[in-house]
């Protein structure tokens, strides 16, 4: 059975969660990725030998952890190419968007602009547009998908127009597994003088991401999706732009001074990082981003795709009734998601549980997206660099089983 | 679940009781469940003190067949024993029935559910059904009073 291509190793080993449950078979990382195990021991250092509180004390113990914290930063923000700077931690992707919608729209938003995002958005890049649309008296649009489920450029072209300020879009949808044109969509706004923000959460864990290269002004991650801790993100920010946007939160860390009758705001990044901060989720993912830097990302890409790739093949071959949401492109990193019209996803996912097989049921908090695909919950399967062919074969088992067991 | 409860659910999943809209309905409520799009609409009629039940919707397994073995407890039953069903199911939930002993094979087909809360809501869509036609019933019951 053909495993990883070339350049990567047979990888289950890595990962601590396989010997704890040598039979879990998990297809459900764009919902959270497997930690492997750099991650989960620069955690355990931590905690066990060099905890304490970063940018407070006078003492070594705190100076070290405080120089472990800001490593991270230093190597989240070459991984990415951005000034240290401009790297905001926050709790996580959702945090991230939300801190642009607030800050950026209070800066740069007026009553009668346009937010533009796409249908294919996860609800973290919707809700909170629509919250700042209420808030500034904005107006939200949406880029539609072709009936190939690509997203559908022309109408972007229209769409995004001079009364755009913002123009928010995934990197990767989370649903489709599609990599978004997101070159593109950055030159028509830059075109029209609008923000991008990109919403990265697929997009670290399958591509090589330079922010200058893609020119975007914001692009956000989660932690827990490229191998690292859960309730860790980043936000790249654009320097010039984070300078002049207010603060997200108020509290410790992000002043200059703080008087009675007012504060005045700390450098880049402090302002947005109030209170103290996720300290082993940073420094777990620094050590995640240096597993992933050790990994050739153009062979995960592969790998992923191959794995999707295979399995919409033998899906097509042996479950004609199963309805599956793309066509396999170089635009896509391998996600299936698929409907069957006899086997409801919760069950089919119950079922596949009762094999150790872990995959995802339901709307993916992409309910607009559901509408336009026409179901209203999908079964995803979504492989990363710990599967392999077989773990396909036994999705594919459990499928046949909860055939059985709903057809007959 | 066991092999036993399995079978008894998807048995009612598959040939579902008392399935089918009421024209003389008394009572109805339509639930969604917004994770999956599963819904039940649950109908109610009266002949006197007592009342039959029937139930259209669509959804996975367990909340069909949640809604069809619930058809079967509450058909016939006036007012008060349907009040002493719905609370028997929610102490079920509440971890307040010994599983071995139940007399209702629908807790016992339950059992082991609790421990999927995503699941427990696919269940709960007919009693929360149920729920709110006991408000209207009550509320109609103090109005004729
Ligand atoms: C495309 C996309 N955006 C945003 C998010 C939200 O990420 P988080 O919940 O880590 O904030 C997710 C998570 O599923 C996602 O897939």
């Amino acid at each position: 059975m053909s495993i990883a291509p070339e350049g990567v190793d047979p990888v289950k080993a890595l990962f601590p969660i396989f010997k704890s449950h040598p039979e879990l078979i998990y297809l459900d990382s764009n919902a959270t990725s497997q930690k492997p195990e750099i991650v989960v021991e620069a955690i355990d250092r931590y905690y066990r030998s060099e905890n304490a509180n970063v940018h407070r004390g006078i003492y070594q113990l705190s100076e070290n952890a405080t120089r472990t914290f800001e490593e991270s930063r230093i190597r989240i923000a070459k991984y990415i190419n951005a000034e240290t700077q401009e790297i905001i931690f926050t709790r996580g992707t959702t945090e991230a968007i939300n801190l642009v919608a607030n800050s950026a729209g209070q800066a740069f938003l007026r009553p009668g602009d346009e937010i533009v995002v796409t249908v294919a958005e996860h609800h973290s890049n919707i809700v909170p547009w629509q919250m700042a649309a209420e808030r500034f008296g904005v107006t939200v649009k949406y880029i539609p998908l072709r009936a190939d489920r690509r997203l559908d450029l022309d109408a972007a072209r229209t769409l995004i127009n001079s009364k755009t300020r913002i123009v928010s879009l995934a990197h990767v949808s989370n649903v489709l597994g599609v990599i978004h044109p997101i070159r593109d969509i950055i030159k028509m706004a830059k075109a029209v003088g609008a923000l991008t923000m990109i919403d990265g959460a697929q997009g670290l864990p399958h591509l090589p991401v330079d922010v200058k290269e893609l020119d975007c002004d914001f692009y956000a991650f989660s932690g827990h999706k490229v191998f690292g801790p859960t309730g860790i993100g980043v936000l790249y920010g654009r320097k010039t732009l984070l300078q002049a946007m207010p603060p997200y939160q108020g509290g410790g860390d992000m002043i200059e001074k703080v008087t009675l009758h007012g504060s005045t705001w700390n450098e880049l990044p402090s302002k947005f990082e109030a209170g103290t901060p996720h300290i082993e989720g940073v420094i777990g993912l620094g050590a995640a981003i240096d597993f992933l830097k050790s990994m050739p990302m153009d062979s995960l890409l592969n790998h992923d795709r191959h794995l999707g790739t295979y399995l919409t093949h033998r899906l097509k071959e042996e479950f004609p009734r199963v309805q599956i949401m793309v066509e396999p492109g170089d635009d896509w990193v391998g996600t299936v998601t698929m409907a069957h019209p006899n086997i409801h996803p919760h069950d089919l996912a119950a079922v596949c549980d009762g094999e150790n097989i872990a995959i995802r049921a339901g709307h993916h908090c992409a309910q607009p997206l559901m509408e336009i695909l026409g179901v209203t919950a999908t079964a995803r399967v979504s492989p990363s660099l710990y599967n392999d062919e077989s773990d396909i074969d036994a999705f594919l088992a459990a499928l046949r089983k909860a055939e059985k067991l709903f057809l007959s | 679940m066991n092999e036993e409860w399995k079978a008894l659910i998807l048995d009612h999943y598959k040939h579902p009781r008392f399935y089918g809209p009421k024209e003389d309905f008394a009572f109805a409520s339509e639930q969604h469940n917004r994770t999956c799009g599963d819904h039940v609409k649950v109908f109610a009629s009266l002949e006197g003190k007592f009342s039959q039940w029937s139930f259209v919707g669509a959804g996975c397994s367990l909340c069909l067949a949640s809604a069809s073995l619930m058809m079967e407890l509450l058909q016939n039953q006036t007012k008060d024993a349907v009040e002493a069903i719905r609370d028997e199911n929610r102490s079920m939930w509440d971890g307040g029935i010994d599983f071995e002993t139940a007399s209702r094979p629908l807790w016992q087909a339950l059992d082991g559910l609790r421990q999927y809360p995503v699941r427990s809501r696919c269940v709960k869509l007919a009693w929360q059904a149920l729920d709110e036609i006991l408000v209207s019933w009550n509320s109609l019951d103090i109005s004729i009073a």
